[in-house]
Order: C-alpha cells, then structure tokens, then sequence
C-alpha cells in the first residue's frame, strides 16, 4: 500500500530511498482535516496530528506534549475500503468514522498511518431512517400489512411472515426470488404491477402504488393494495425497494357492489336504464358500421300492475316483477339482453335480427311467457304486457330516440287493448315530431308573445251576474293558429315549461283583473280563478312568488283564487298541506278542480285548506232535461256544503242545468251557456255592463 | 489463549464484528482461543483501564490490562492479517 494523505504523493519518496523530510510529513499530517494517528510496529501511537487530538478528546498535556503519544491503539486494519469503528468519547459517547490506513515510514521506521473521519451525522441520519422504517414496520404489523424489501442489486426479496400468512402460506413455503410475488399475480394485474415496479425503479413515479389481485394459497384470488419506496444511490439508481402489502378484498368487493348497483336494478337484478342506454349505444354504433346489421327495442309494459300491487300488496307486485324478469330471460335469445327501467317497465334490445317478423316472434314468445301463471302468495296470476317495437332501420342517433319510439309504440299497443305489441312506423314518427316541434316551439311563446290569457266568466247562481272569471292560457301560433291547451298543456307539464307559463299567466291575469276595477279598491271586482299545476304547486317559492305578484299587481289575496286539481295534491301531498296553508293564511282562496274524477277522499277535503270545491264538467253535461243522472252533482254539493265548502259548477251548457244547479243549491257556475272563453276585452265588457242570466 | 473483542454497543457494526471474530476463533484458530466481548458501553470503566480507544478493537489477553499485549482495531474481515497483526499463527501452520 503506498502512502497517499490527501492525495499528496508520499511513497515515491521512500521507493527511491530518499527519506522523507520528516519535517514537512509532519506539517503536512498536522494540517489535515481528518484525524491522522501515526502507529508505531506494537501498535503505539507515534505521532497524533490536531484533528486527532480534538477527536479522542485528548489534546495536549501542559507541557505541550502529545499525549496520545504512546498509547496502545494496536495495529490498524482497513481493506480496499474504509473500515467503520467508534471512537471511544470521553463523555461516554461514540463518534462513528471511517477508518482508511497507509502504511509509510516515519523517521526510517515502518508505520501505519490511520485517517479517521468523523461521520456521526451521516450515520446518525442513517440510524433516523432505520428508526423511521422500524416505526413504519411497526404500524404496518399494527394495520395487519405484510412486509417485502427488495434487494435490487442481489435481486433477493424479503417477505415478511405477514406477507405470507396473507396468501394463506407459512414461512418455508415463499422464498426470496421476486417470481414468489409476481408469478401470483392475477394475469390481468400482472403487466399493471410490472410497470409500476419499472416506473418507480426508474424514478418516474415518486412512489410505488398498485392494486391487483394475489393468488392465495386456496386458490382464490385476494384484492392486495401494495404501497413501496425506492432507496437510491447517490447517482440516483435505485439499489432497493421496500413497502406493505394489505389486503383490501372487502373495500373491493364493497366498490364492485356499488358499481353494480349503479348498473343493475337491484330488485331483478337485471341491467337498469343506464346500463341498457350503454348497450343501445353500442348497437347504434355497429348500425352506423354495418349496413346490414339490424336491431330492434322492445318496451313492455305490464298489463294492469298498478292492479296487482294494490290489490296483492309491493311484496307480492314486486315478488311478480322478479318472476317476469326471470320469464322475459328465458324468452330471449343469447346476445339479447333485457332491463328494467323502472315500476313496470321493461326493455329487450334484439341484437341482430334479419326482418321485423324476429323481433314481432319474440313480442309473441314473451305474451306466452307471461300468459302461463305466475305463483305468487298462493295464488295463480296470469300477466300480459303490452309492447311497443322499434327498429333500427329508422336511423337513430342517439339511444335514447330509439328507447322513445318504443315507449310511444308501446302506449299505441296498450290504447289498442292490452296484451298486443305495436311496431314504431311513420305515422307515429311524425306524431313524435310534432310532438318535439310543439316543444320547441313552445319555449319561444311566452317571449313571442304568443300566449294569451282568456277568461270565462263565472256566474253567481243567487245574483245572475258575473262572480268571477277563470283565467285559461290560449296559444296563438304563427303557423297553426289558435293551439287548444289540451295540446300544449300536458307539452308544458311534461318539460316543465308549465313553470314560467304559470307565472307568467298568472301575472298577466292579475294585471288584467285589477285594471278593469281600475280607480276601485283593490278588493272590489270579480274573483280571479288561476290554475296550478303540480309542477308550481313543488316549487319552494310558490307563496313568494304569489304575493309578490299581487302586490306588484295591487290586488287583494282575496281576489284571487286557485284551482288546484286532486292528482296534483296527491303527488306532492307531503309539501302541499304546508304550502296551502300559507297562501290561505294570506288570503288567497283555494279550490279543489275537477272534483270527482280523482281520488275524491274526503280526508283531503278535510285535510287541505279548500275553501271551494269545482264539480268537474262530466258530472253537470250528462245531467238531462228532467233532472235525471243528477245524482252526483247533488252528492257533490251536498258534501261540499256539509264541510262548508262553496261549490262550483262547470260544463254548464243547457238552461235546464242551469235551473237545476240553482235547486241544488250550488253557488256558481261556469259553461258555454254563459259565455265561451273570452279575451281580456271582453270579459272587461261582460263584467262593465252588468251581464245578467 | 484468549482474545478480548471490545465493541460499542449493539448495533450491526457490533454484531458483524463479533462474527468475525467468533469465526476466527473456530475456524482460523481452531478453538485455540476462547473469546471474551466487552462492550464498552456497558463497561466504559474497563476500556478506560484498558486504553481502548476505538472499537472494535481485538486484543490477545496475554497479560491482562498490560499496554503491550498485541491488538487490532478496525476491519475484522481478512483472518490472516489480523492473525499476523496479533502475532499469532493460523491453526496447522505450526504454532
């Protein structure tokens, strides 16, 4: 070994036998950083540089003396590398260096010259990273998660018995090669798991973090969420990786339940609306590929569910809906799939058929399906469905279009009697078109101003003159003329523009109620009847909404009444006492519309603050000349005045009812006798002249 | 014969230099030698007494606590230059 301090080239020296100056040797040891011990043949110390000194506490003795001189060190030893030893503090503690040693000559004798750098605080950060991962496998025993360290450069890996015991193996049963992980793999993970080791191994993730699927020792498969960390050199290279295995099969199964539940009707287990949606898209693509390829939707309808579920009870209506579920499998063929949308609602995509008549086969192999009789609490019930067909054929583009053709095919089957299928055709096409076009249309009409409030007066049966009027939205179209709201009221209810239509309704009548008292009080003049929808009747706004526009119209709450129909309190029975409540408590009158043709129970009359019942018209027009089929109506008015409630007529078409209506004691009417609908004008004529009947 | 192996408490750099010397003892020496391990920590006193400064350090307990008995400190690794550092012969080479 040649001498070599500080990269100061000694040995020549010595090789060409010219004897160093001990002088400048010895100046040139003193003035190094590290600790430099000259050792004599037994292992004493010869010479100590400063560093040396300040290292083993020592310093020099009042006479300026070395005293590490002479101490019995023993002979160093060093391989190729540094040697690591603790130097013995004189507090107790110790100092971790590297150990390096020369041999040379000093003063003509054979020395080791012994360098020992202090490096404390790297080993101290060593030791911090030890403690941290012994902590860090202390809580990943604690959290039930194996350990694997893998040792990049013997390509040996460690597997804690954690580890193991999570694949169900015992200790001697995995070795160390990394295949002992990875061949367990789920095939489908495996390429997945790779990658992640590469990118992480190569620096381009900052850690590593995979999910996949392990063999266990059973042969089943465990969901394992794998987190690591790679160790690197100083160049950065990863020389090992460590991290935990845990096992998360329950989180997994819990995430597949949910995602199935996201895709699959729970009750049938079949797939749901978005899921069918899905795979009617994807026939819609294959269509758009291939000319010849055709497929066809059928939507079915039970026959009188509503029926069974309220004569047999939910358990017993939905027992049925599983039972047809499993039916309209069985009648299917393979590639054909079926859901259910929702209630009774079913629908079949017939992956490629070759005409209609397959798709009106399997319409009909479904009705024998269903017609045999299901078991259900005891009893035998025989179903039916009625069905409606689309092809693709027609050129959809969007799934939801073909699903849409059906649903109208399938109310064109169930209009013809129950128990048929309808094939969607062009008549039908362009009713839907027209349908869509009225849509369309009907957005811009409030802001074209196409819309109109009519009135038709309500007459008071005591006094003969005009009580009130009933205000009714007309649409007069560009193109189409006067449209009858039985075409574009139930448009509006369906796409929720009933909203502003509503409101802009009612703020024009109460404008136009109020002007014609105008100089009156605002309390003086006929009542204002104003129809909700159910629609308005949910909105949380409604009474704001209410008494913003009569004040803003300066009428009193109690000139306006509104006419709110059974089914609408029906569907929003849980918010409407709330909000009845308050617009009677502000004043506004409330009346029960087409009373009788519902639900008609009394505990909603009771229940609900009306203050007027309206018969509905089919109950005054079969009422004849001699006051025959009058029963109903006098019912009407009978309960009606028992609750102390007023009762309106409407329909009133003949003189007779007229007269009968007054017997019965019913406070006003409304009808064609009096007058038809009329615009604003008008009504304000009507009511100026003091029309009376 | 005995050899005295002076550590600083247990840590790895310990361990492995107990290793080391255990083996030479078995191996190298043959079970000629019998081997002591102080740990300087749990008996600093002892170190004191017996100038040690550095572990690990290797000594041959000739004569107990004397200066001049033979010792090693550093690499234990390689037997045969720890042997001629203490003076000593591997077993079968004739002692």
């Amino acid at each position: 070994m040649t001498a070599n301090i500080e990269g100061t080239a000694l040995a020549g020296d010595t090789r060409a036998g010219v004897p160093p100056s001990e002088a400048r040797f010895r100046s040139l040891i003193e003035r190094a950083a590290d600790a430099v011990l000259v050792i004599g043949a037994q292992g004493r110390v010869r010479f100590a540089n400063h560093a040396a000194q300040e290292l083993f506490g020592a310093g020099a003795d009042a006479a300026g003396r070395d005293t590490l001189a002479g101490q019995p060190f023993g002979v160093p030893l060093a391989g190729a590398q540094a040697a690591e030893v603790d130097v013995l503090l004189p507090g107790g503690a110790r100092a971790s260096c590297e150990l390096r040693v020369v041999e040379s000559l000093w003063s003509g004798e054979g020395v080791w010259l012994a360098t020992l750098r202090d490096v404390t605080r790297r080993t101290r950060m060593e030791e911090a990273l030890r403690e941290s991962e012994e902590r860090y496998a202390l809580a990943a025993r604690a959290s039930n998660e194996g350990l694997w360290d893998w040792d990049l450069s013997s390509g040996e890996v460690y597997y804690s018995p954690r580890w193991k015991a999570m694949l169900g193996c015992s200790e001697e049963e995995i070795g160390t090669r990394p295949d002992e992980w990875l061949e367990r793999v789920h095939a489908e993970d495996v390429e997945r798991v790779r990658s992640a080791l590469r990118a992480h191994v190569e620096g381009l993730s900052s850690h590593l973090e995979a999910e996949y699927r392990i063999l266990h020792r059973n042969g089943s498969y465990r969901w394992v969420l794998c987190r690591g960390l790679a160790v690197r050199d100083a160049q950065g290279r990863a020389t090992r990786i460590a991290g935990s295995q845990g096992d998360v099969t329950h989180r997994k199964l819990a995430e597949e339940q949910l995602a199935h539940r996201a895709f699959y009707d729970p009750l049938t287990n079949l797939p749901n609306r978005a899921l069918f949606l899905d795979r009617l898209r994807h026939a819609l693509r294959r269509a758009s590929r291939r000319k010849d390829y055709l497929f066809a939707v059928l939507f079915l309808d039970i026959d009188r569910f509503k029926l069974i579920n309220d004569s047999l009870g939910h358990m017993a209506g939905d027992r049925l809906l599983v039972l047809i579920a499993r039916r309209l499998e069985l009648a299917l063929r393979p590639g054909d799939s079926v859901a259910r949308l929702g209630g009774d609602e079913f629908t079949v995509l017939l992956d490629d058929i070759r005409d209609v008549s397959d798709a009106t086969r399997v319409a009909d192999r479904i009705q024998r399906e269903l017609m045999s009789p299901f078991q259900i609490g005891g009893q035998e019930l025989g179903t039916s469905a009625s069905i409606g067909i689309a092809l693709s054929a027609t050129g959809y583009e969007r799934p939801e279009d073909i699903l849409r053709d059906a649903d109208t095919a399938m109310y064109r089957a169930k209009a013809q009697g129950k128990a048929r299928h309808a094939m969607f055709d062009t008549e039908m096409h362009a009713c839907a078109v027209a349908l869509l076009k009225t849509e369309a249309d009907l957005r811009h009409a409030i802001e074209r101003g196409e819309l109109r409030v009519f009135y038709q007066p309500i007459v008071s049966l005591d006094s003969g003159r005009i009580s009130g009027v009933e205000a009714l939205a007309r649409w007069i179209h560009p193109e189409r003329g006067l449209v009858p709201p039985s075409e574009f009221i139930p448009v509006a209810e369906e796409t929720g523009l009933i909203g502003p239509i509503g409101r802009w309704v009612l703020r024009e009548a109460c404008r136009a109620v109020r002007s014609w008292s105008a100089g009156g009080a605002s309390d003086d003049g006929p009542v204002l009847s104003v129809n909700l929808s159910s629609r308005q009747l949910a909105q949380p706004d409604l009474v704001a909404q209410i008494r913003e526009t009569l004040a803003e119209a300066d009428l009193d709450p109690r000139r306006l009444r509104l006419e709110i129909t059974e089914s609408a309190i029906l569907e929003q029975i849980e918010s409407a006492a709330a909000t009845l409540l308050e617009l009677r408590a502000i004043g506004v009158g409330l009346s029960i519309d087409d009373f009788g043709t519902g639900y008609s129970s009394l505990s909603y009359l009771q229940k609900f603050p009306f203050d007027t019942l309206k018969i509905d018209r089919s109950f005054v027009e079969v009422m004849g000349e001699d006051g025959e089929r009058s029963e109903i109506a006098r019912t009407i008015v009978t309960i009606g005045h028992n609750l102390g409630k007023a009762v309106i007529a409407e329909g009133v078409e003949s003189p007779a009812q007229f007269a009968l209506l007054r017997e019965l004691g019913c406070e006003a009417a409304q009808g064609y006798l009096f007058s038809r609908p009329v615009d604003g004008d008008t009504a304000r004529t009507l009511i100026a002249v003091g029309t009376r009947w | 014969m005995r050899l005295v192996l002076y550590i600083s408490g247990p840590t790895a750099r310990s361990g492995l230099a107990v290793q080391r010397a255990r083996r030479l003892c078995s191996e190298t020496l043959a079970g000629r030698a019998e081997l002591e391990v102080v740990d300087t920590l749990e008996d600093p006193q002892r170190a004191l007494e017996e100038c040690v400064r550095v572990t690990p350090t290797l000594a041959l307990a000739g004569d107990v606590g004397s200066a001049r008995a033979p010792r090693v400190f550093g690499d234990l690794d390689d037997p045969q230059a720890v042997l001629s550092a203490l003076g000593l012969t591997p077993a079968g080479a004739g002692a």
